[in-house]
């Protein structure tokens, strides 16, 4: 073979190869070649360990952890750890965990002196910060191959990391993880002779025997209670007579093919307007798509009023270096794909999608916060913005946010212009239908068991909490209109013959704390229910 | 060429070519771990927002009155000669005001038209007071009606009776309403 062939085949071969390679690694998502792939687990005998070598900032939540688990597993653990290296069960500030989209547990609440409350929704129970074991068994929840775990957690801190700890054979006592676990934190405290292991392992069957048997208890009220439940729920909430009406509105008329006429038409008004605000309810499926509707009313508003315009002078003029996440180059794709919803069906696909983009734009607000707090509120990016959309992406993901947080009385106090009203409404009632229609598919089951039932009252406490933020949203819209700039409102105002929107205002405030009044006898109503049937309020 | 030189040449070819595959490689793998963590610029980022906005379809409608605004420079113009530009030469009654950080001039042409005409002295507040006057436009009884073609963002919307149309026109600083 002649020199010049052999160059051109050796070419021809550096070529493919980096034709190959360009596109197989661009492909790839972020994920992939940032932390799965580079720390791939190194298997240790009988074990293998996952972990994510770094620790996970708020800002890349909710962050999806890729594991590959081999065939043959015979037990699955999973802990946090922090800053310092110890290990923990729990991680990060009003967060949860998922394996495989399966809530494995959430954060509750926080109490000064006394720190956080978890639920663990493995054995169905509530846990302070630091449990006795610290980790949870999540072996039930894994498939041999490609396993997800995803982790959100919303504080500025340095974050949480994760560790996965696959056992394959014999998952003995004698395990190593959780041994050096014990002594390393339990030194002092345990001599060699004391069964520390034992003791804690002792326990924790105690514990599932106890949690089995709670479970065993649950399911046998279901089953006593079936008949019993479905005309309850069904007459709590769907009663016009009874307080849960306030929970939707009469459209008649409406079904999924003419939905798209009444976009954009005055009788949208006339439907969502304050003055029109409470009618009946016939279903839940109309209260998810009338919620459907709001928001496509709002994703169109968004977009027509030039909400993205004004966001791109805003961050073209003012925060032209400075750097954002690259994802939230997705928000386009993430709202195109929602704004073309148009039915509560179709929206409950879309899950992932509200949860991204909530969760995209907190990233902006926070941002344009962190780099200058004043100069980004008088930009028209308040603090209680990036609240509120944390809070609707939390509910949306069926995470919980204490909505106490978010007072009327913060939405009063510390109204101030927003820029961002639109994409709020547009994003909450995206969250709102799809809990409704949740609650809507459970509610028309001929039987219906225990888990769904709790399914059921999960997704309506959810609809609940985001009616009362879509009241005080609109009550912030209204009161910050005299909160800052009056002199000049006013002048808009007279200037489109609307001399009495101050009496107005002060007519809306009414309206809308009767509206709140009424969700707060809701939610009474929804605890009492909820306690007749045995399940738990606080999940 | 002797047999052994040509050897040694294909020897140094492919030392080469294999080095070079090695850096392509190692280049590759780590722009892809970097890939993960890149970040973007305001500018950048702003300008993929803007594509959400570019969808928005914008009406050929003519609004006489913004007409002649469309190659003004409002920073070398002041609002006075911005209410004369739109006026078409009609009379008017005008008043003024000022606040803390705007000033606007309002003036009613005796055929019904009103124009409020306000600049802004922060530039940064004309975006969201734009969008703020807008949401309330909304809650006040008015619907959206269309984007039109004229300058940085110019919306219309329509009372709930139809009998008025009211124009937004945002350009630089300015932010005026126009009312037929």
């Amino acid at each position: 073979m002649g020199i010049k062939k052999k160059l051109f085949i050796l070419s021809i071969i550096f070529i493919f190869s980096i034709t190959f390679l360009l596109p197989t690694n661009l492909a790839f998502t972020s994920k992939t070649f940032s932390d799965s792939t580079l720390q791939i687990a190194q298997g240790q005998g009988e074990t293998e360990i996952f972990d994510t070598e770094r620790l996970i900032p708020y800002y890349e939540c909710p962050y999806n952890y890729v594991i590959n688990v081999r065939d043959g597993f015979t037990k699955v653990e999973i802990q946090h750890y922090g800053e310092d290296g110890s290990f923990h069960k729990f991680g990060g500030w009003q967060a949860y965990l998922e394996v495989n989209g399966t809530r494995i547990y959430e954060w509750v609440s926080y109490t000064q002196g006394e720190g956080s409350k978890w639920y663990d929704f493995t054995d169905q129970k509530y846990y302070d910060d630091h449990p006795t074991n610290e980790y949870t068994d999540i072996t039930k929840y894994i498939q041999a191959g490609e396993n997800t775990i995803t982790f959100y957690h919303y504080n500025e801190g340095a974050g949480s990391g994760i560790t996965v700890k696959v056992y394959y054979g014999s998952t003995g006592e004698e395990g190593t993880y959780q041994e050096e676990t014990a002594v390393e934190e339990t030194y002092d405290q345990y001599s060699e002779e004391e069964p520390y292991q034992e003791e804690d392992y002792s326990m924790m069957l105690q514990e599932e025997k106890e949690a089995s048997t709670r479970q065993d208890e649950t399911s046998a009220v279901g089953v006593v209670e079936e008949e019993k439940l479905v005309f309850n729920f069904k007459s709590m909430f769907l009663d016009p007579d009874n307080p849960g009406y306030v929970l939707g509105r009469e459209i008649p008329g409406l079904t999924e093919d003419n939905l798209k006429e009444y976009q954009g038409t005055i009788l949208y008004k006339r439907l969502l307007g304050p003055g029109e605000y409470i009618t009946a309810s016939s279903s839940w499926e109309d209260v998810a798509r009338l919620a459907v509707i709001e928001s496509k009313v709002h994703y169109n508003y968004a977009q027509n009023l030039g909400y993205f315009k004004s966001i791109y002078n805003l961050l073209s003029v003012f925060y032209m270096v400075q750097s954002f996440r690259e994802s939230l180059r997705d928000i386009p794709k993430q709202f195109n794909s929602l704004k073309s919803i148009n039915s509560a069906k179709q929206l409950i696909k879309h899950k992932g999608t509200i949860i991204d983009l909530s969760s995209n734009l907190t990233g902006i607000y926070d941002t344009l916060l962190g780099i200058d707090k004043e100069g980004a509120t008088s930009l028209g990016f308040p603090e209680l913005d990036s609240k509120v959309m944390f809070v609707i992406g939390a509910v949306s993901s069926g995470g919980w946010s204490v909505l106490g947080d978010i007072s009327k009385g913060l939405f009063i106090e510390n109204a101030q212009f927003s820029i961002n009203y639109e994409i709020k409404k547009a994003v909450l009632n995206s969250s709102l239908g799809y809990h409704a229609q949740m609650a809507h598919e459970l509610a028309i089951k001929e039987n219906i068991t225990a888990d769904e039932i709790n399914e059921f009252f999960f997704h309506v406490r959810r609809v609940v909490i985001l009616e009362q933020l879509d009241t005080m949203l609109n009550i912030e819209d209204s009161v910050s209109l005299w909160e800052e700039n009056r002199d000049l409102m006013t002048s808009f105002l007279n200037f489109f013959n609307i001399i009495d929107a101050e009496a107005a205002l002060e007519a809306d405030l009414q309206l809308y704390d009767q509206i709140l009044t009424n969700y707060e006898n809701a939610e009474y109503f929804l605890q009492a229910e909820m306690s007749d049937l045995g399940l738990q309020w606080q999940y | 060429m002797s047999i052994l030189k040509e050897n040694k040449i294909i020897k140094i070819l492919l030392l080469v070519l294999f080095i070079l595959i090695i850096i392509s490689l190692s280049v590759l793998l780590f722009s892809s771990c970097k890939f993960g963590e890149r970040e973007v610029t305001g500018e950048d980022l702003g300008r993929a927002l803007n594509e959400i906005d570019e969808d928005v379809r914008v009406s050929r409608e003519k609004v006489e009155e913004f007409e002649k605004l469309e190659k003004e420079d409002f920073n070398i113009i002041s609002a006075y000669d911005i209410l004369e530009l739109s006026a078409l030469g009609y009379q008017y009654n005008m008043q003024e005001q000022t606040t803390e950080d705007s000033f606007t001039i309002s003036a009613y042409f005796i055929d019904g038209r009103k124009i409020m005409i306000t600049k802004f002295l922060s530039p940064g507040k004309v975006e969201f007071f734009y969008q703020h006057l807008q949401s309330n436009l909304y809650n006040q009884g008015y619907s959206f009606d269309k984007r039109l073609k004229y300058s940085e963002l110019c919306n219309s919307f329509l009372s709930q009776d139809e009998s008025t149309k009211a124009y937004l026109l945002k350009k630089q600083n300015y932010l005026i309403v126009l009312t037929k």
